[in-house]
């Protein structure tokens, strides 16, 4: 019925509190409240009257408004228009059943009722709701049955009373009392009904919309680069200083006296100063870090070294290196600098590249002959490669495919040549390239740890040096002109240095002897050192002892005697040179020959007698005849003595100075005379100034020799060490090889 | 107060000094107000954000987040015009349980600029919403109602298409705050319509 017309029957549940204090409640007490009923006369009965809910009909549409106007215009003769309706909340709606119609049942809670309630006959007014509830049912005389069940799902109250808040929100007032500020975007007009004429500063809505949207657009981005690069980031503390002081207590402040201006030292921590300091200290520092090649060019050709460190310890390239490709390149060409040149903190060019993801210059150090790309590490023991991931900086990328193509690349190492005395030569691979020290050489050599022990390595050219085990021999062939400049009075171009395998100075005479040598090699190489210092006249020894060396060596060259081979004839002078020291060949030899070949004849007859012929056996054999020669293992060097021929002219004498376990020999150097031999405990030496000369001093025949050489610290050192050498416990020593 | 801030603009160029003349708008804004903490919380969250950035000039408040309704068909956002309808819509939301009546504990940082409103963590290192100032629709401030005389920030934002709605709800931490923030607001979409951009 009513829905024909368009209209929809709602019941309307106009509730009110009785008092403020209701609302805070949190227990629902029916009795405080009130609902806005109306009484009817009951049907058929005129006397009885029943309570009915406020119903009316509502147009569909905005529900709300029109019970609200429903609602205000029934409860103004009520409680006045101070009590008007807040809101509207929809309850339930009953489903048409009965041939009643589908209703829905609204609460509309209102204000707390005013001072003074105002009634009116006929028009509704409240109960208490506890009463009404007690009353409720559908058989109810008091209610109309309709209402009854409605009343019923006002147990929602009770429910909102569990709900913080809800039952003040419910009574709050209504928004239109609460509203304070409104703020619309000019860019909605509303309800888009607005015209297009109606202008906002001067700007219709699309136009606003347009240029706020057009805030929206960024005019700068910048990604973050490392972004999502997994880089670790690392706190690493570069300096600790600890107050030395710290914990001793209050200083005496009376004693504590400012040193005077001049004397202030630059700590490594004033900065400023330092950074300072830095750019005028180290010229060539700077250029390298800023790449002015231009700079650099004439610093090099000024004479600034390449190897000079800063304050920091760091060279000029591992500044270059930090992406300064031309000023790296002139470093390592122009300036010949090492590419392996570690800074203080053991960091090498190569991981300041890797480290800066540098490609172009990782690519430069690799292509240089001498990088050492494999073994190279840092202090934290990391790989070039190692650093160039962890960083991933610049063109880390390429960085990394660069130092793994160089790692992978098969090993070709570098080979340096090791010529043993007969000119014979071992290469041995440098694998850890230009840094590889003597005793990563003597590995390489693959000689046996007995053989070893005998032996080192000696750079030499026509002077020796024996090197330490932790020297770089590389190195020092790299700069061998500027030691033989140190060092001699030679010219030091003709000076060409080679490396040697030699028999190894300290090593006593006793030991030689004492270890009967059975690894063939070892006496090879120890015969064929000994020969060549016999040939070459280093050996002075008596003509008996020449000869027998001599006829020694015939029968280890040409075999055993043969009457009918080895006839007078057959030692002409070409076949003298190669058994006889040079000095004599000339002077001696011719006289000799008939003697060389008598003891030749009587050795093999011996030998025949059961005596190996082994030619390891022989050449030890004539090992153990040099062995009472005084300059026997000795390492020579050069020097000149100073002689009062007569009083008025002094009379130069060039001399081999040698020095070996047994004590210090001096030969001259024209003649090969010995010309005194002395051995340790009977003489003293003092080093001369500027270790330009020293000084010997015999007890026994009192005689001062002064010799003069550049080589006198050398010597000296030596003479240190081997004089020490008595007692066996200091053979073995870490520090043996110091000198050289 | 609007003509001055267009006037100010034309005779500048540069962004910066446009943002500049904007927030000295807002502070003269305030002249009516009593100097209460309203402007002094204004004034220490703009130093704060000044010394941020110098493009970019953000009024900050520290608001409580109570919730929101988001993605509301079209024809409900439509029946949503008007400030009162929007709040009544809240409230009922509220009663159905859809919304909290009140906020979490945890503060917040609301910005607005030019660009629209920000609402961050703290140390702005979250950002909880966004909302271009281009889709901005309306911002309302009201009471509660509840008695404790707090102020509710509604702000109804659409999509770019204008088919659907959602309103955000915070809470101020009082009436000069909420009113501020809504005066920040109707500046900045002055401040839009005066930028050179575009």
């Amino acid at each position: 019925m009513g829905n024909e017309d368009g209209l929809e029957d709602v019941f309307v549940a106009i509730i009110r509190p009785k008092n403020h204090i209701s609302l805070s409640s949190k227990e629902y007490k029916a009795k405080a409240y009130e609902i806005l009923l109306r009484e009817v006369p009951a049907e058929g009965k005129e006397k009885k009257r029943k309570k009915v809910l406020l119903a009316t009909k509502i147009p569909s549409g905005d529900k709300s408004k029109s019970i609200l106007d429903y609602v205000d215009e029934t409860m103004r003769p009520v409680s006045g228009p101070q009590g008007s309706a807040k809101r509207v909340v929809h309850m339930k709606t009953v489903p048409a059943e009965g041939g009643a119609e589908a209703a829905s049942l609204f609460v509309v809670p209102v204000g707390v009722k005013s001072s003074k309630p105002v009634q009116s006959p006929g028009s509704p007014s409240f109960y208490c709701l506890q009463d009404i509830m007690r009353v409720c049912s559908d058989t109810s005389p008091h209610l109309c049955p309709t209402t009854s069940r409605m009343l019923l799902a006002l147990d929602w109250l009770a429910e909102q009373h569990a709900v913080p808040h809800a039952i003040p929100a419910l009574f709050r007032p209504a928004p239109v009392e609460r509203v304070k500020t409104n703020v619309s975007n000019p860019a909605y007009g509303g309800d888009g009904g607005r015209s297009q004429e109606d202008l906002h500063m001067g700007y219709t809505a699309l136009e606003i919309k347009s240029k706020m949207m057009s805030l929206e657009k960024a005019d700068i981005c910048v990604l973050n680069p490392l972004f999502g690069s997994d880089l670790q980031y690392t706190n690493r503390v570069d300096k600790v200083i600890i107050n030395p002081y710290f914990g001793l207590g209050a200083p005496d402040y009376s004693k504590i006296q400012i040193p005077k201006r001049e004397k202030w030292q630059h700590g490594p921590n004033c900065l400023a100063e330092d950074k300072h300091q830095w750019v005028d200290d180290f010229p060539l520092h700077r250029s390298a870090c800023q790449g002015d090649t231009e700079l650099l060019s004439k610093l090099l050709d000024g004479g600034f070294s390449v190897k000079q460190l800063d304050s920091d310890h760091w060279a000029p390239i591992h500044y270059s290196c930090h992406g300064k490709v031309e000023a790296t390149k002139l470093l390592l060409e122009k300036g010949n600098c090492n590419p392996n040149l570690l800074n203080g903190q053991l960091s090498s060019p190569l991981h300041f590249a890797a480290r800066g993801g540098h490609a172009q210059i990782v690519q430069l150090l690799l292509q240089h002959p001498e990088i050492d790309r494999q073994h190279i590490e840092d202090q934290q023991k990391r790989s070039p490669l190692q650093v160039c991931e962890e960083n991933k900086q610049n063109e880390w990328e390429q960085t990394k495919e660069l130092l793994q193509q160089a790692a992978s690349r098969p090993l070709q190492y570098e080979k340096v040549r090791i010529y043993r005395m007969d000119d014979s030569y071992r290469s041995v691979e440098l694998r850890h390239g230009n840094n590889t020290t003597v005793q990563q050489i003597m590995e390489g050599m693959r000689l046996s740890q007995d053989t070893q022990q005998y032996f080192t390595i000696w750079i030499c050219s026509e002077n020796l040096l024996q090197l330490k085990p932790y020297h770089k021999p590389l190195q020092h062939l790299r700069i061998w002109t500027e030691i033989v400049t140190d060092l001699t009075v030679l010219d030091p171009q003709r000076e060409t240095p080679q490396l040697f395998l030699r028999r190894d100075v300290r090593l006593p005479l006793e030991t030689e002897k004492k270890f009967q040598i059975e690894d063939p090699l070892a006496i090879l190489i120890l015969f064929d050192e000994a020969r060549h210092f016999l040939l070459k006249g280093f050996f002075p020894a008596p003509d008996s002892k020449l000869i027998t060396l001599a006829s020694l060596l015939l029968q280890i060259i040409y075999g055993s005697y043969e009457s009918k081979k080895h006839k007078q004839g057959f030692l002409s002078e070409e076949n003298l040179k190669s058994i006889v020291p040079i000095s004599k060949v000339k002077s001696k030899a011719h006289h000799w020959t008939s003697r060389i070949l008598h003891d030749y004849k009587l050795q093999a007859l011996s030998t025949s007698e059961g005596v190996s012929k082994e030619m390891h056996h022989l050449q030890r054999l004539f090992l153990q005849n040099c062995w009472d020669i005084p300059t026997y293992g000795a390492a020579f060097f050069t020097g000149q003595v100073y002689t009062k021929a007569s009083a008025s002219n002094h009379k130069v004498i060039r001399v081999y100075v040698g020095v070996n376990t047994k004590g210090l020999h001096l030969m001259n150097m024209e003649t090969k005379v010995l010309l005194i031999s002395l051995e340790f405990g009977t003489f003293m030496w003092q080093l001369g100034h500027a270790d330009q000369y020293f000084q010997i001093h015999s007890g026994d025949n009192k005689m001062n020799i002064i010799v003069h050489t550049k080589q006198a610290g050398l010597i000296v050192k030596l003479l240190m060490k081997l004089s020490g050498h008595g007692t066996p416990n200091d053979k073995g020593a870490a520090d043996k090889y110091a000198y050289g | 107060m609007f003509r001055k801030v267009k006037k100010r603009h034309s005779s500048s160029s540069s962004q910066s000094s446009e943002i500049s003349t904007k927030s000295k708008s807002v502070d003269s804004s305030f002249g009516g107000l009593s100097r209460s903490s309203t402007v002094a919380s204004l004034d220490t969250d703009s130093n704060k954000s000044s010394g941020n950035s110098t493009s970019e000039t953000c009024a900050e408040f520290r608001v409580k987040y109570v919730g929101s309704i988001e993605n509301l068909e079209f024809e409900m956002s439509r029946s949503l015009q008007e400030p009162l309808d929007l709040i009544n819509y809240i409230d009922a939301a509220q009663q159905d349980g859809k919304l909290p009546f009140v906020p979490g504990d945890e503060e917040m940082i609301l910005g607005v600029s030019k660009y629209g409103v920000k609402v961050a963590s703290l140390d702005q290192c979250d950002v909880l919403h966004r909302h271009p100032l281009y889709l901005i629709v309306r911002m309302l401030c009201y009471d509660d109602g509840l008695g404790a005389g707090k102020n509710l920030l509604a702000l109804k934002t659409t999509d770019a298409k204008q088919e659907e709605c959602s309103i955000w709800v915070y809470q101020c931490s009082s009436s000069e705050q909420a009113q501020s923030i809504c005066r920040v607001l109707s500046t900045s979409f002055d401040c839009a319509l005066v930028s050179d951009k575009s």
